[in-house]
């Protein structure tokens, strides 16, 4: 009877342990499907401190000869300190560039009604779906113009102008998410509109802001195709042509000096990750509480 | 200190009409509560008042300076919102003093005296240094007041202060705004949708519907001599009854009211000539649920039929069916009805309203 089995409390191995059973097999999976990423991270890391490896896995004697690209000249290829300042030059202005335009737009989207609105967001939205390929002969005409060819400027500009569209969208729904009242609340406490944003907006949507710093930084630290596209003289290259034209450029494979390098690459991405960490967590949450 | 006047003020969005010509002028340290239903066109007055919305026609006025395009920075305004607009992002303090950052040479010790005079006055003292989050919703309104108390305004508006906080400390923050705005004597426009609010604090209610301006007046005025049906239904708890399809009977001895053939109410002769142009119309009766008694029998009043008694402990308010109708009167607390039972209510003849059932306009 229906009333009976609900007056005795007769609870199954499953009714006690479901969850944990369900939480176990989740963990399980997603160990088992990110374990190819890690490894290879691991042993890339491995290798570059390792003279050899045997069975795959198992480093044969401590190394620090693969890291010799640090302090010597390696044939073929630039200073990499110098190409290591170039790296960061190009992440951080792109991120600046990126900033700027995308936190002023985002709050023109959010908060003005003007005409085309709906129209120029789409649009934006599929500047963002355009392969970047597809543009590289327009782009050279009109570097060569500017007589930005050959310059990480070009580079810059480029970079941040293709991410701006994602960046605008982002931003936007922070602002989106902020109450009109707030805004309302400082055009009456005695500022302008535009010390509104400044004071009070910009503040609130700090984590949006760090979200687009970050991503953007990565945007500029791993761009390739352009680089290896409109730079033409190793005096402005980045790390990605740097790894690439190592791994290419030789005719035997040094894969020891190869990996080194590989790590170097990673390493600053590796540690700014783990500070932004604490920003990027709470996009998801909002970043806002009323 | 400042007057305020609003001249034909129009507001539209788009093709909705907001506010629809509406003129009204507030004297200097008056209490004026905007009264209306959500959507009425309350709010959007006041924010036009701060400046936040500019006018589609017509005038604003304050101490006499048209202040049409004048940003509200400019306008000497204090403003304490629903959901209080505080910035998450600053301690209790930089809320309060943020305004005071925009003052001409205000030395930093000003703004400390200034931010603590305030607290204390509102009784946030100890919370200065937290984060609006960490705050309950009747501290963050404190806040919110003294923040807008901070630059000294000629103006405070007010909208929907009260609303988001628990009915206990509604009524409590609700005598310390009165107090604060006796003693202060800063002209203020308070935006509710609570009639007992407005009873309860209003110099004079101004009552709005669908963005027209239905009635301005004391407190008691509206609620005494509503000028039309939306007026006289929207003050009061429970709200005034209704019956339409009332005519007036003149006759040789008397004059009454009645509907299908039951005598509902006689009225003095005295009033006779606020019915000169009723003779045949279609009238609705009003009478609020004090202002009349149940008895069991009576040749004149409205029969009916109990149908649910409401337990108040200080009173009951029974609803009696008639003419299709429920009626709700505020009875004795003693007094001993029961479902079903048949009963006739006696109007106070002094005390009941008349409209154009057409017009909806009163007519006494």
């Amino acid at each position: 009877m229906i009333k009976d089995e609900y007056n005795n409390y007769k609870i199954g191995f499953l009714q006690r342990n479901g969850s944990r059973i369900f939480n176990v097999s989740v963990y399980t999976l997603l160990i088992l499907l990110s374990s190819p990423i890690v490894l290879a991270y691991a042993w890339l890391f491995l290798r570059s401190f390792s003279t050899g490896m045997v069975h795959g896995f198992i480093p044969t004697g401590l190394t620090f000869n693969n890291w010799r690209f640090m302090w010597e000249q390696i044939s073929g290829l630039p200073n990499v300190w110098h190409v290591t300042l170039n790296t960061f030059i190009l992440g951080g202005s792109v991120a600046g560039v990126v900033l700027l335009v995308s936190s002023m737009a985002g709050f023109a989207f959010s908060r003005f009604s003007f005409k085309g609105q709906g129209k120029l967001l789409l649009l934006l939205l599929m500047l963002h779906a355009f392969p970047t390929v597809s543009l590289m002969v327009a782009i050279f005409y009109i570097l060569r113009m500017t007589h930005l060819l050959n310059s990480l400027l070009g580079v810059i500009l480029l970079r941040a102008s293709m991410d701006i569209p994602w960046a605008t969208w982002v931003i936007k729904g922070f602002y989106d998410g902020i109450p009109r009242e707030i805004e309302w609340a400082g055009a009456i406490d005695g500022y302008s509109r535009i010390s509104v944003w400044r004071k009070v907006l910009l503040p609130m949507v700090k984590p949006g802001l760090i979200v687009i710093a970050v991503f953007e930084f990565l945007s500029g630290w791993s761009e390739f195709i352009f680089i290896t596209t409109f730079i033409f003289s190793n005096k402005w290259w980045t790390l990605s042509q740097y790894t690439y034209t190592a791994l290419g450029g030789y005719r035997f494979a040094d894969y020891g000096l190869l990996t080194a390098i590989s790590v170097w690459y990673i390493l600053p991405v590796t540690i700014l990750f783990i500070f932004a960490n604490k920003y990027m967590t709470q996009m998801s949450l909002g970043g806002i509480k009323g | 200190m400042a007057t305020i006047k609003l001249e034909n003020l129009t507001k539209k969005f788009n093709k909705i009409i907001a506010v629809n010509n509406v003129s009204l002028t507030i004297k200097d340290g008056e209490f004026i509560i905007l009264l209306g239903p959500s959507g009425c066109g309350k709010t959007t007055t006041l924010l036009t008042i701060a400046g936040i919305y500019r006018p589609t026609g017509g005038a604003i006025y304050m101490n006499n300076t048209i202040m049409n395009n004048i940003p509200p920075r400019y306008r000497k305004i204090g403003m304490v919102f629903q959901n209080y607009a505080l910035y998450p992002h600053m301690t209790v303090f930089e809320n309060i003093a943020f305004p005071l950052r925009t003052v001409r040479n205000i030395s930093k010790t000003d703004i400390k005296t200034k931010v603590e005079e305030l607290a204390d006055k509102m009784q946030i003292a100890s919370l200065l240094e937290r984060k609006p989050s960490e705050l309950s919703g009747g501290q963050q309104q404190r806040v919110a007041i003294a923040r807008a108390l901070a630059k000294e305004p000629q103006i405070l508006l007010f909208d929907e202060p009260l609303s988001n906080l628990d009915a206990k400390l509604r009524i409590i923050m609700r005598g310390e705004l009165k107090r604060l705005q006796e003693a202060l004597g800063i002209t203020t426009v308070y935006v509710t949708h609570d009639q007992s609010e407005a009873m309860a604090l209003a110099d004079r209610v101004v009552v709005f519907n669908h963005g027209i301006l239905q009635q301005i007046g004391s407190p008691e005025n509206i609620y005494y001599s509503p000028r039309n049906i939306f007026v006289a239904g929207f003050l009061g708890s429970p709200s005034m009854n209704f019956l339409s399809g009332a005519r007036l009977i003149k006759s040789e001895e008397n004059v009454y009211i009645e509907k299908e053939g039951k005598k509902l109410v006689e009225v003095s002769p005295e009033s006779l000539g606020k019915f000169e142009n009723t003779s045949g119309k279609d009238l609705t009766l009003g009478f609020r649920p004090e202002d009349c008694k149940i008895v069991l029998s009576s040749d004149v009043g409205i029969p009916g039929k109990v149908y649910l008694l409401e337990r108040l402990g200080r009173e009951i308010v029974v609803n009696i069916e008639s003419f299709g109708n429920i009626f709700k009167v505020i009875a004795d607390p003693e007094s001993k009805f029961e479902k079903e039972q048949n009963v006739v209510l006696k109007l106070r003849s002094d005390h009941v309203h008349l409209f154009d059932s057409k017009t909806e306009a009163a007519i006494f």
